[in-house]
């Protein structure tokens, strides 16, 4: 088996397509998943029994259940349910509702991770415990979480390409159309692995340039 | 110097008897044909491994038991008794739509039965006998969006549910280029798709379509087919002449010679009718 | 509901299968991880350089898709593998890496001190690793070592994409053929609940047991 390397500037422009929409989903599943996730901490962590349980339960099913089966589960049911969702949205759903938890069980871990008494410094300068919390546990807890963030960053990125399954012509349904139709599936797939390489890369290195600069201010 | 004699001709016979012994055999190397056949290995092991979808009603589907039913599925029992004598002596791979191409090429399977329709491209890579039955390609479409035809379907607010083959995807840019389209790998996916109001309209082996149009009342198939003249046909790694011939072979004797019959049964099981004439002349098979 | 009733074997037909899935990944994950650790902590530079390169490869590739290299790619280079076996291969060399992380972590989490002492004592590095620093490596790799064994059931999911009949895919079936997506799906999902819960309160036990101090 040879690699043809003409062949692969035939079917960039297919798999370009397939990388704009796997770029389109991943980038507000990564965001909405963030913010998700800060609601659903807040949820952990409060003072009400009744919250907590209830996110705690959330929690607990998301992460012990496939993304897959969550996928098919929204997107098959939608339809039955009389609202047909599109697999874009379905997929991004299932992806926000997964990660959303993680991200939320890494914020618990980050605001625990800041020492205690770096919060009771603040009450013994006067602040308020919110203040305290907001100014001081706060910054450094973000500081801390910026490395598993940007690990669950990459996991998300990498599960975009379940949503083939549900139909939305991200990176790997074109790759696996493409390989239907020729034969070169080697070189397909060793191209579809690098892209998803190079993607990987590129956004950890944004995280690790984000990283940085926090520290430094 | 007896001794050394008589050693000497126990040595020689010893050498001329291999010598014989080696022509021989290599004689009756060179008389066998040269490559074994894969048809030899089907005998030799008396179990015809055959691949084949799980999800392609009335071909071959799955049933409430989770027994692996359809047109297909009897067919291939039915050359497994004609080539080993017992229609159980017959074992199952289930595949999905791109993986039956690399299930009989690498071995895996001995032949592929599996609703697939014949064209040029594919015959690149696999080898198809005569078809087994005829297709075409229809268009299943809920009653509920009212189009009576393809022209009325051809609108961007209709999403049309396709297999994820090449040649779906051409003819849905070729006849219905304004709809959306939702690409599956197996044709139940399709139908649950339709069923769901995630699509409107499916795209499938016209046999299929008719199934699930005479299953479901609120589905209808619009009259206008995309392709006609098509088969489904059994499908092989390409280069073994030997198996090829059995297996064409025996769908020749199925659709038009002398297992028309029971090929009859079978297409009536699962389709209602009979199945097409064969001859202007004489019987068509067993009665209506 | 008695839908779901007369679908229960199918479907624990699947679960036996996403079991044994499951059981022989994270096996030969844990195996791949343990010699990829050891080999990066006390391997030669190019051994290191070797699983470092394996380790992102396999960290920035989705899992999706070494499924369908084996599945697809590996035939046309004439290397015929049975799917499920090959399925098992590729979930364990894809969690192997996780695992190998988990591994490394712990082993480095063990005070400097702790291997001085032992080497003044006399002790070699493997007898060092085996009475000394394993236990308390065990205790700091316990709870993301079991994350990964969930992380392994979760992706065994996965194959039901590459057409294997574990539950995901029983369970896919049936909803093509019933249109019943709802009990369905949520009966996949619950066995995947289970066997997750399963475990993770399997390594509470065992977090338990490792740090209990009387």
């Amino acid at each position: 088996m040879s690699i043809d390397l003409s062949f692969l500037t035939r079917v960039a422009p297919t798999l370009a397509e397939g990388l704009s929409t796997t770029i389109l989903l991943a980038v507000p599943a990564i965001l909405l998943s963030a913010t998700w996730g800060i609601v659903v901490v807040m949820g952990l962590l409060s003072r009400f029994r009744l919250v907590a349980d209830i996110a705690r339960s959330y929690v607990e099913v998301v992460r012990n259940t496939p993304v897959l089966v969550q996928m098919f589960f929204i997107f098959f049911g939608s339809g039955f349910a009389g609202y047909p969702l599109s697999g874009f949205t379905a997929g991004l759903l299932a992806l926000v509702l997964q990660n959303g938890a993680y991200m939320a069980e890494i914020y618990r871990g980050g605001i625990r991770g800041v020492s205690h008494r770096l919060a009771e410094a603040g009450l013994a300068l006067g602040l308020t415990p919110r203040r305290s919390f907001g100014l001081i546990v706060l910054p450094i807890a973000i500081r801390n979480v910026i490395p598993p963030l940007s690990n669950q960053g990459v996991l998300i990125i990498k599960d975009t390409s379940l949503v083939a399954t549900i139909s939305v012509a991200e990176l790997t349904f074109q790759a696996r159309l493409l390989a239907d139709r020729t034969a070169a599936v080697f070189e397909i797939f060793f191209t579809l692995a690098l892209f998803y390489l190079v993607l990987t890369a590129i956004f950890s290195g944004c995280m690790r340039l984000l990283e940085r600069r926090l520290r430094l201010a | 110097m007896d001794a050394l004699l008589r050693m000497g001709r126990r040595a020689a016979s010893a050498l001329l008897l291999g010598l014989i012994g080696i022509t021989v055999s290599g004689i009756a190397a060179a008389q066998a044909p040269g490559a074994s056949s894969r048809l030899d290995e089907i005998v030799k092991r008396d179990k015809l491994i055959v691949a084949t979808f799980s999800t392609a009603p009335p071909f071959c589907y799955t049933d409430e038991a989770g027994k692996l039913v359809g047109f297909d599925i009897d067919i291939a029992k039915f050359i497994a008794k004609s080539l080993l004598g017992d229609e159980k002596k017959i074992e199952f791979v289930t595949v999905t739509s791109e993986g039956r191409w690399p299930a009989v090429n690498s071995g895996r399977a001995d032949i592929g039965i599996a609703t697939t329709t014949v064209y040029p491209d594919r015959a690149l890579r696999v080898a198809f006998t005569r078809p087994y039955i005829d297709s075409g390609i229809s268009i299943l479409v809920r009653d509920d969006t009212n189009v009576t035809n393809l022209a009325g379907l051809n609108n961007a607010k209709f999403t049309l549910a396709n297999l994820s083959n090449p040649q779906m995807a051409d003819r849905a840019k070729r006849f219905l280029p304004n709809v959306k389209l939702l690409t599956f790998d197996t044709p139940a996916a399709l139908f649950t798709a339709v069923k769901s109001g995630q699509a409107q309209a499916m795209q499938m082996d016209t046999p299929v379509v008719n199934w699930y149009a005479a299953n479901n009342k609120d589905m209808k198939v619009l009259p206008e087919n995309l392709a006609v003249v098509q088969g489904n046909a059994i499908f092989m790694k390409p280069g073994d002449f030997t198996l090829w011939l059995w297996m064409d072979t025996v769908v020749q004797e199925m659709t038009a010679g002398s297992r028309y019959t029971e090929y009859t049964e079978i297409y009536k099981k699962w389709f209602g009718t009979n199945p097409p004439p064969q001859r202007f002349y004489g019987a068509t098979g067993s009665a209506k | 509901m008695e839908l779901l009733v007369k679908s229960l074997p199918l479907l624990a037909h699947g679960a036996a299968t996403t079991l044994y899935l499951s059981a022989a990944a994270i096996v030969f994950a844990t195996a791949l991880g343990l010699v990829l650790a050891l080999l990066q902590l006390f391997g030669g530079l190019i051994l290191r350089a070797l699983v470092e390169v394996y380790l992102y490869v396999v960290r920035g590739v989705p899992l999706l898709v070494l499924l369908f290299a084996m599945y697809y790619a590996l035939p046309y280079a004439d290397i015929q593998i049975e799917p499920v076996t090959g399925g098992i291969v590729v979930i364990g060399l894809y969690f192997g890496a996780f695992m190998t992380e988990v591994f490394r972590a712990a082993v480095l989490s063990v005070p400097k001190g702790q291997w001085e002492a032992a080497r003044t004592l006399g002790l070699t590095t493997p007898r060092i690793l085996l009475d000394v620093v394993f236990v308390q490596a065990m205790r700091v790799a316990g709870p993301p070592y079991i994350n990964t064994c969930i992380m392994v059931v979760k992706g065994t999911s996965l194959v039901s994409i590459i057409g294997l009949a574990d539950v995901t895919f029983i369970g896919k079936q049936i909803v093509e053929r019933t249109l019943a997506p709802f009990e369905i799906f949520g009966a996949v999902a619950f066995v995947y609940f289970v066997i997750c819960f399963a475990l993770s309160r399997l390594g509470r036990h065992l977090e338990w047991r490792l740090n209990y101090v009387p």
